[in-house]
């Protein structure tokens, strides 16, 4: 039966730091101070056994870790000359190496990768099979791993480890909601005053941080680029039939049929659209038989007519593509669903629910909270596109420096040290 | 008025008190703050809803949720793109949150790169990171390995990079031009390769110096780990006025000296590739090249070939349960192979 803490693991009345990415486990860390509590010696070697193990290995049991204990703390030294002064090397922090045979199991080392949110998470994945060590299948966390071993793991394991959580078909739905609605909110205001929403300079938050603001509207702006490309593409008339052609310019001119009639003379939007109704008018008075100098004429409209579209759409393209340091009225098409074609267009499918199958928020992004456990270990070599990693050697440490990773203070892992040798020499 | 939209993902945090509003960026103190007794009938202290006063310093440290959940005010969210690392500031214990968050705030946070940005911990200044291999560090080494006139040290000492971490990278990249060719590494696969990439430190080793990643990245790669015998407590009775040379420490040990033992440590090449010339058994080497690179690998000890090869478990837990209990005579299945 797997061990069960004896406390909560994320009290905030004991604070205790854990082998964990969650996020109150985080402010626990932020929390911590280093301060030395007046007490006798034995109390203080408790409280450092306490704190220490409540990181290191708290997955096992005490006497689990006891028969791996070892007295022996290694470290390595760089060979110097006998003029080297020594008073001006940094200490050899000994103390770090007493935890040093559990980064050995095969769970801390999952967890030490990133494959794995904590050694807890990382004993699940191994005993349900997920987790091979030279190509085998390794079921037990346990599994001490030798300088040389080549563990991995399956990716969708990984993926849900590293990644959001993903959200339910609700609560999927509320967000898409709340979204749309601001977002609604964010076009109306573009539309009142455009002036100021372009110089108010937003940051908009998309689901992976903030550190690259225009991203996400680069993003919306390239999708109505693409939009506004294939439409101007779509508008060509090279495949359309003659027949086509004359039925649109015939119903083109229709509309200006009345004017004719009226004034005599066609005022169109556009001078050479004006001029061509005018002079088909007055050719074609009866409009049943179509001589082909109509016909042309009418050709001639319609061409016209898409030019002028496209010319607007080809307009619109060059604003869009560049980042938008010049104002222009037009600034905020880009968003407007006519243009981007999408209700929500930095998002493909519902939220975080992109692709149903897959256990994990899609499009894959990481997790809250990630950054500050992000530490790249030195005793192992990670691949991150095929989830192995290779055990280097068992961590040491040097001068100023050790490869177990800890975040509690050297002091701690001293007393803990002391508490466990118990003066038994 | 039009919507203010600082942030197109923002709504409100639920349990905060109209005055307690979290958008001004009044965060209390939370370390060394000591919790008296009737502290929690103190609302001055910064009580949220009706949380315990510990909860609500956590719920106020998180700050402002964004409609998807996300506490997008707290630095410490997401991950960074840009290689350098988004771990917790090494400041003294009095300095308030209010100031530790307008430090990483402060656009010239990042540019100030220095040796405590690769601490990730503020108590432990012996735990820093390491550094993955560049694109073109990576590319680098995995050229010069395939030189067939380069030896291991001599790529190693070239780049800076340890013996060990150049081995493990080309096998881990031959391991990745495998999956790549059968086509394993889906699109998220390679979008959670890619942003792990942008988000821890890398380095350039010896192939360039011009930042202090590449400086601290570059290994000791003159270090040694003593030796086991050296590593027990070694008493030697002596004269007074003897001096103890490094030669007398070798024959004690009954090993070669330090510096030669650094050498054959620094200088020794991969382990040469095994041949089965010299093994006589025609048969035993055949099934073994079937075994070979199916299971585990194939070692050979002494005289003989070692290999892993999947075991038969038989029948495992066909007698435990209650319904398989062979004491009971009621029960549906009996264990008749003990005969009782």
């Amino acid at each position: 039966m797997p061990k069960k803490p004896s406390s909560p693991l994320r009290s905030l009345a004991r604070g205790l730091l854990r082998a964990s990415w969650h996020k109150q486990n985080l402010y626990n860390i932020f929390k911590k101070e280093a301060y030395r509590r007046s007490a006798s010696l034995y109390q203080q070697k408790w409280e450092s056994k306490r704190e220490t193990r409540a990181y290191h290995g708290e997955h096992m049991t005490e006497n689990n870790w006891l028969g791996i204990f070892q007295k022996n703390l290694v470290g390595a030294e760089i060979l110097h000359d006998k003029d080297d002064k020594s008073g001006e090397r940094e200490p050899l922090p000994f103390g770090l190496q007493l935890y040093a045979p559990i980064e050995r199991r095969l769970d801390m080392a999952m967890f030490r990768a990133m494959f794995a949110g904590s050694p807890r998470q990382a004993r699940e994945f191994i005993s349900s099979g997920k987790v091979k060590v030279n190509g085998s299948k390794v079921k037990h966390g346990f599994y001490p791993l030798r300088p040389g071993d080549v563990f991995s793991v399956e990716p969708e394991c990984v993926l849900t480890a590293v990644g959001r959580e993903k959200p339910s078909n609700g609560l999927s739905k509320a967000i898409d909601a709340k979204q749309l609605e601001a977002f609604k909110k964010f076009q109306e205001s573009c539309r009142e005053d455009p002036r100021n929403m372009f110089e108010q300079k937003f940051t908009p938050v998309s689901v992976d941080g903030p550190y690259d603001p225009d991203r996400l509207y680069g993003k919306v702006r390239a999708m109505t680029v693409e939009n506004l490309t294939n439409k101007i593409q779509g508008l060509s008339l090279d495949g359309v039939s003659a027949e086509e052609l004359i039925a649109r310019g015939k119903e083109e001119v229709e509309q200006y049929r009345n004017e004719f009639q009226v004034n005599g003379i066609v005022a169109a939007d556009d001078q050479s659209i004006s001029q061509v109704a005018t002079q088909f008018f007055r050719l074609d008075n009866s409009g049943s038989n179509s001589s082909p100098e109509a016909d042309d004429l009418l050709k001639k409209i319609v061409q016209r007519r898409v030019d002028i579209q496209q010319a607007e759409l080809e307009e619109l393209v060059r604003l869009f593509r560049g980042a938008a340091s010049v104002y222009d009225p037009r600034w905020y098409y880009a968003y407007l669903e006519e243009y981007c074609g999408s209700e929500l267009p930095w998002q493909d499918g519902a939220y975080g629910l992109q692709d149903l199958s897959k256990p994990y928020f899609t499009p894959w992004t990481p997790r809250n909270f990630l950054a500050p456990f992000a530490i790249v270990p030195w005793h192992l070599e990670i691949s991150y596109k095929t989830c192995h990693a290779v055990y280097l050697r068992d961590p040491i440490t040097r001068r100023g420096h050790s490869e177990v990773i800890s975040p509690l203070p050297l002091y701690m892992h001293e007393n803990a040290y002391l508490f466990y040798v118990r003066d038994r020499q | 008025m039009p919507f203010s939209t600082r942030n197109i993902l923002v709504s409100k945090v639920r349990g905060l008190s109209p005055s307690q509003s979290s958008s001004n960026g009044s965060y209390t103190q939370v370390r060394g703050v000591r919790i008296g007794p009737g502290s929690y009938l103190n609302r001055d202290y910064g009580l949220v809803g009706r949380h315990t006063l510990p909860r609500s310093h956590m719920i106020q440290w998180f700050g402002e949720k964004a409609l998807n959940g996300d506490f997008y005010k707290n630095p410490f969210c997401y991950a960074p793109w840009d290689h350098i690392p988004n771990y917790i500031p090494h400041t003294s214990s009095k300095i308030s949150r209010d100031d530790i968050v307008k430090k990483i705030a402060d656009s010239n946070y990042r540019k100030n790169v220095n040796e405590n940005t690769y601490k990730p911990f503020p108590l432990n200044p012996f735990t820093k990171t390491s550094f993955l291999l560049s694109e073109e560090l990576r590319e680098a080494i995995l050229q010069s390995c395939r030189d067939p006139k380069m030896s291991l040290w001599q790529v190693s000492s070239r780049y800076g990079i340890r013996k060990e971490r150049v081995a493990a990278t080309v096998k881990l990249a031959n391991i990745e031009n495998k999956w790549e060719n059968e086509g394993k590494i889906t699109p998220d696969l390679a979008r959670y390769a890619h942003r792990m990439y942008m988000m821890m430190p890398i380095t350039n080793g010896r192939l360039s110096q011009s930042t202090l990643a590449d400086r601290l990245g570059e290994e000791p790669m003159e270090e040694i780990i003593p030796p086991q015998a050296a590593q027990r407590n070694n008493i030697q009775i002596m004269h007074e006025t003897a001096k103890f040379s490094p030669e007398d420490a070798a024959s004690f040990f009954r090993a070669p000296e330090a510096a030669e033992l650094m050498d054959r440590q620094l200088y020794s090449d991969m382990p040469k590739a095994f041949s089965f010339q010299d093994v006589n058994d025609k048969d035993l080497v055949k099934k073994i090249k079937q075994w070979k690179g199916r299971y585990t690998d194939v070692v050979f000890k002494g005289n003989n070939i070692w290999t892993a090869i999947p075991a038969k478990a038989g029948k495992v837990g066909y007698r435990y349960g209650a319904s398989r209990d062979h004491r009971k005579k009621h029960r549906k299945h009996k264990d008749e192979r003990l005969n009782i």
